[in-house]
């Protein structure tokens, strides 16, 4: 495991990128206690979404996207403590603003802000120019965020988030896009080298680090307390606001990320199963899954068999696994229970033995 | 100038090990030939232990390619070693488990056994005259010490290019470099094999690259055991402004084989 990492918080931005319209109050309600209960600091909403929820969830609980000064004025009038704005809004709100609500403001800037002092992206490894000015200008705000930064890692990523780091202290969250494929990596360096605060979404809905893949790294590495043994859950809000199947194989919240097949691994789960997993499937709220195909050998064979109320011998799973290989490709996939059955019935007559006696415990 | 890597393709080995597939000979064949004539360095072709129809479309493979090396894979095994050596692959790769955990608890030996065996195996992998590499089985759960003595241990046996592999997807890009830059110091050519389980196989592959690794395993479409293996495409993308390859490597080209061998392989 590496080592422990500071302290930090993660922000969801789940709610605003998949729930913009549509889903009933107790839909988007149960969705927000999901992804609070993952251990996350608080969840983005937009005013709607705050106004529907600020009434079930922690007020604490909830960032509030707001867009001008009206939609703070409704949403402070609903009791909402914190709020993230852009450069823009910001610098039009600063000069009047008390100092115990700057202190609950994030600003918010992307490569392309230009609404704010200088902050363009100069090329696409290096941090946006004008870092300097943007820290000094929010100095009293409570966090800054800067989105973006989808390629850090090409580069000397350690360089740059000491630099981040020495400009904005711990008030700096990055949220940084997936466009490269390195979000998770980026956040979890990041995190790892003393970053504040990262953002987050569920299956990276938003277009940075997914949610279930950094909680994940920060607990199987670091020790963190996130608890994501209710991902089956979220997974189901998501796929029903997003009208859409999450891949079976994506990353720590995909169905069949623990089924099992070929011959050398299922050996090692059966031996241990830590020898082929990364964590238990239980701690995602999943189960391993023996699936019987191509690459089945013996051993799987056996257990699955087993698991199946029969007993067969060496000399039987030796004429089995050929038979097993051979309809497997036929039909282009493993194997269901019942053609798994099947064979064995065929080849346990053909041999001799008596199939229909399944094993005594 | 760009530094050239080389794509280890295992999409017909590693691949085809997440569970429930099962590719058509004749489609592995057209997929093997479809990468070739795109220009991926190397093929991981199969595992001949697997019996004699995955060792006929080896020899197929090697029959028809016309410039990928093709690679078949081993266990640390006399048996699959002499099955492999009568293909005669252009490389003969064989993996160790390098973590005590999987020493002890899947081999249930020590690391002296482990260390015991390189010698014969990597010898009698030699005699045969194809190059061999060592995988370094769950490379990134393995103290670092025994790393290091693994891979000197291979090259003493003539070996060049060892493969760290993150079996079980649990390696972050600041412990790739330190463990890649680790096995560089050995004096052998570092190889990455990343797994997908905490989202983080592109970035590991990109950080094992910037670290000195030059070959990079992939799949196409990410399949492999459990959330897969490092995403040919994906993999392109993210590392195409700093390295070059072998082969058209642009977003357009490398969508356009990712279709080409899904449509193949029907994934």
């Amino acid at each position: 495991m590496a080592d422990s990492i500071g302290s930090f918080c993660i922000i969801d931005r789940t709610l605003p990128a998949l729930c913009a319209e549509g889903g009933t109050s107790s839909e988007l309600s149960a969705f927000s206690r999901g992804l609070l209960q993952t251990g996350v600091r608080r969840l983005e909403v937009s005013p709607r979404q705050f106004a529907a929820l600020c009434g079930r969830l922690p007020k604490t609980r909830l960032l509030v996207r707001a867009a001008g000064p009206d939609e703070i004025a409704f949403c402070r009038g609903l009791g909402a403590v914190f709020f993230v704005v852009d450069g823009g809004v910001f610098s039009s709100l600063r000069a009047d603003a008390a100092p115990d609500f700057l202190r609950r403001l994030t600003v918010e800037f992307a490569p392309e802000d230009a609404a704010f002092p200088p902050a363009r992206q100069a090329a696409s490894a290096e941090l946006p120019a004008g870092l300097r000015t943007i820290a000094a200008e929010t100095e009293k705000a409570g966090a800054v965020r800067l989105r973006g930064l989808e390629t850090v890692l090409e580069g000397d990523y350690g360089q740059a988030f000491r630099t981040l780091r020495g400009l904005f202290g711990s008030r700096l969250c990055l949220d940084i896009g997936d466009g490269a494929g390195c979000s998770t990596a980026a956040c979890y360096e990041w995190l790892r080298m003393g970053g504040g605060s990262a953002c987050v979404s569920f299956a990276g809905v938003a277009g940075g680090a997914p949610l279930e893949e950094l909680l994940a790294a920060l607990s199987v590495l670091n020790g963190g307390r996130f608890e994501l043994s209710d991902i089956p859950a979220l997974r189901r809000h998501y796929e029903s606001a997003a009208h859409a199947r999450l891949s079976p194989f994506k990353a720590v919240s995909g169905t069949d990320i623990f089924a099992f097949e070929s011959g050398i691994h299922a050996d090692g789960i059966f031996k241990n199963p830590a020898n082929y997993e990364p964590f238990a499937p239980e701690s995602v709220g999943n189960r391993r899954k023996l699936v019987i195909g191509k690459h089945s050998g013996s051993a799987a064979l056996r257990a699955k068999l087993r698991e199946l109320g029969f007993s067969p011998d060496e000399a039987l799973l030796r004429r089995l696994g050929p038979l097993v290989r051979a309809c497997s490709m036929r039909q282009k996939r493993g194997l269901r229970d019942d053609e798994l059955r099947r064979i064995y019935l065929g080849a346990a007559e053909g041999y001799g033995a008596n199939p229909a006696l399944p094993n005594r415990a | 100038m760009k530094k050239r890597l080389r794509i280890v393709d295992t999409t017909l080995r590693d691949g085809e090990q997440r569970a429930g597939l099962a590719f058509g000979t004749e489609e592995k064949l057209r997929c093997a030939l479809a990468l070739d004539e795109a220009g991926i360095d190397q093929i991981e072709a199969g595992i001949p232990s697997m019996g004699e129809e995955e060792q006929r479309l080896i020899r197929e493979i090697l029959r028809r390619r016309r410039h990928a090396r093709v690679a078949a894979w081993n266990r640390l095994r006399r048996e699959d070693i002499l099955q492999s050596l009568a293909l005669a692959p252009d490389i003969l790769h064989i993996t160790v488990p390098a973590s005590d955990l999987q020493i002890a608890q899947k081999l249930h030996k020590t690391r002296a056994f482990v260390l015991e065996q390189l010698p014969a195996c990597i010898g009698l992998a030699r005699s045969g005259g194809s190059e061999v590499t060592l995988g370094l089985e769950d490379a990134s759960r393995a103290d670092r010490e025994f790393l290091l003595r693994l891979a000197a241990a291979a090259k003493a046996c003539g070996v060049t290019r060892v493969r760290y592999a993150d079996t079980v997807g649990v390696a972050f890009p600041s412990k790739i470099a330190e463990d890649v830059r680790l096995l560089l110091g050995a004096g052998v050519e570092v190889e990455c094999h990343m797994h997908d389980d905490l989202g983080m196989a592109v970035a590991n592959s990109l950080e094992a690259a910037k670290s000195g690794a030059l070959y990079v395993d992939t799949t196409f479409a990410g399949i492999g055991e459990r959330a897969g293996n490092c995403d040919f495409r994906r993999f392109l993308l993210a590392a195409s402004p700093r390295f070059s390859f072998g082969f058209p490597s642009g977003e357009a080209e490398a969508q356009q084989l990712e279709d080409r061998i899904r449509e193949i392989l029907g994934i």
